[in-house]
């Protein structure tokens, strides 16, 4: 079975400083474990992991925000 | 025309301010620190001139040279921290070493020393030098905001240089670009004391966007780096050191990560010294030649990038 984008980018917050604990939609990143720095390893993880590219300025909040920015972006 | 590397040296201030040190006047830790930055200490003048550090490390690159002052036909300094508007820090150097050739400075930031070196090659390749002086030199210390724990932990005073001579291998591959942004790392000029001018003069104190700075990086280093290699015609498993502009620790794993190289392939001298802006490459070159780690005929890949936002790339191969 093919993970989903949120599947796949929980792993990735967890490969990048964020805590073990069960990520939802509304997760703040910031709860996540993710300070500013490891936010931006995450960021660049995921332009890795889909292909795409992430304006810095996007500034998502929440596991939520950055499953919709990374899934319009996969759209373009 | 082409140019090899015959000298390097380095000049760093005596006071060590290690991260506990900064601890007593800001609200940071050495963990806090550490683990974002992979700084452990820095060094910081007290005493010293900018130009005492860029005269020493350039007297040790042309005794590694086996020159004197009087053989060099140009010295280019990378600075942007000076000790003086003008004359060019170069201008100070050379006096002091008793040069007369050609000398001033390039003003790239943390990108200065490759695009130094290129303006360098430029010279050689046109035949109006043989022999030049690189050197960089930063204090970064008199343009941070002290009270400013997310930008004055991350910086470093020192010097570092290199003498190049014509002939050689070098370079294989180099680049410079520039991605247009003042906003992201920035210094305002000197405030003056004009009574015709209109806007309220802002301190000379360094503002940064880190999140945008870093990403860049990563991003620099890597375009940089496969840039390098079409142009060379290698893959990045064919460089044996990659000199990377020393900001921070993690955006050194990023970029090893992404570029698919092993991560002790990547040179690191920041946790000693922090961030020192144009310096860091070559003050990292000299490291490695002085640790006896660079072997003839081994490639090294240089990547300076920093306020612009300029990139700086360079292959050399060590001779």
């Amino acid at each position: 079975m093919a993970d989903t984008t949120f599947d796949r980018i929980c792993a990735i917050i967890r490969d990048n400083g964020g805590t073990g604990a069960e990520l939802t939609p509304e997760t703040k990143l910031a709860d996540a474990g993710l300070d500013s720095l490891a936010t931006v390893e995450a960021v660049i993880a995921c332009e890795d992991e889909f292909g795409i590219e992430i304006e810095t300025d996007s500034n998502p909040e929440t596991v939520g925000e950055l499953v919709e920015l990374i899934e319009s972006l996969m759209e373009n | 025309m082409a140019f090899h590397i015959i000298g390097t040296g380095s000049a760093l201030p005596e006071q060590r301010i290690t991260n506990d040190d900064l601890s007593r006047f800001l609200d940071t830790t050495d963990e806090w620190i550490f683990s974002r930055t992979g700084i452990r200490e820095r060094r910081v003048c007290t005493h010293e001139t900018l130009d005492d550090l860029a005269v020493a490390a350039s007297e040790r690159a042309l005794a590694a040279a086996g020159l004197a002052a009087t053989d060099l036909d140009l010295i280019v300094c990378a600075t942007t921290s000076g000790d003086h508007l003008m004359p060019a820090e170069a201008c100070a150097v050379a006096e002091r070493i008793g040069a007369s050739c050609p000398a001033f400075d390039v003003s790239a930031a943390c990108a200065g020393f490759v695009f130094a070196l290129d303006v360098v090659d430029g010279f050689l390749a046109r035949g109006r030098a043989r022999r030049a002086l690189i050197v960089a030199a930063e204090q970064m210390s008199r343009l941070l905001d002290w009270s400013d724990r997310a930008t004055c932990v991350l910086f470093g005073d020192g010097a570092a240089a290199c003498v190049v001579e014509a002939g050689g291998a070098s370079p294989l591959a180099i680049e410079l670009s520039t991605t247009p942004d003042t906003d992201a790392l920035s210094v305002p000029g000197i405030a003056g004391t004009s009574p015709f001018a209109a806007a309220t003069p802002v301190p000379s104190a360094l503002a940064m966007k880190g999140q945008r700075v870093f990403k860049f990086g990563v991003q620099a280093i890597c375009d940089a780096v496969h840039g390098l290699c079409a142009e060379a015609g290698i893959g990045a498993a064919d460089i044996d050191h990659f000199i990377f502009h020393q900001a921070n620790d993690r955006i050194l794993t990023a970029a090893a990560q992404r570029l698919g190289i092993e991560d002790d392939r990547v040179a690191r001298t920041l946790h000693a010294t922090g961030n020192i802006s144009s310096a860091c490459i070559p003050y990292t070159l000299d490291a490695l030649a002085r640790g006896g780690r660079l072997h003839p005929s081994e490639l090294i890949a240089l990547v300076g990038f920093g306020a612009g936002l300029d990139v700086g790339s360079c292959l050399i191969r060590w001779e």
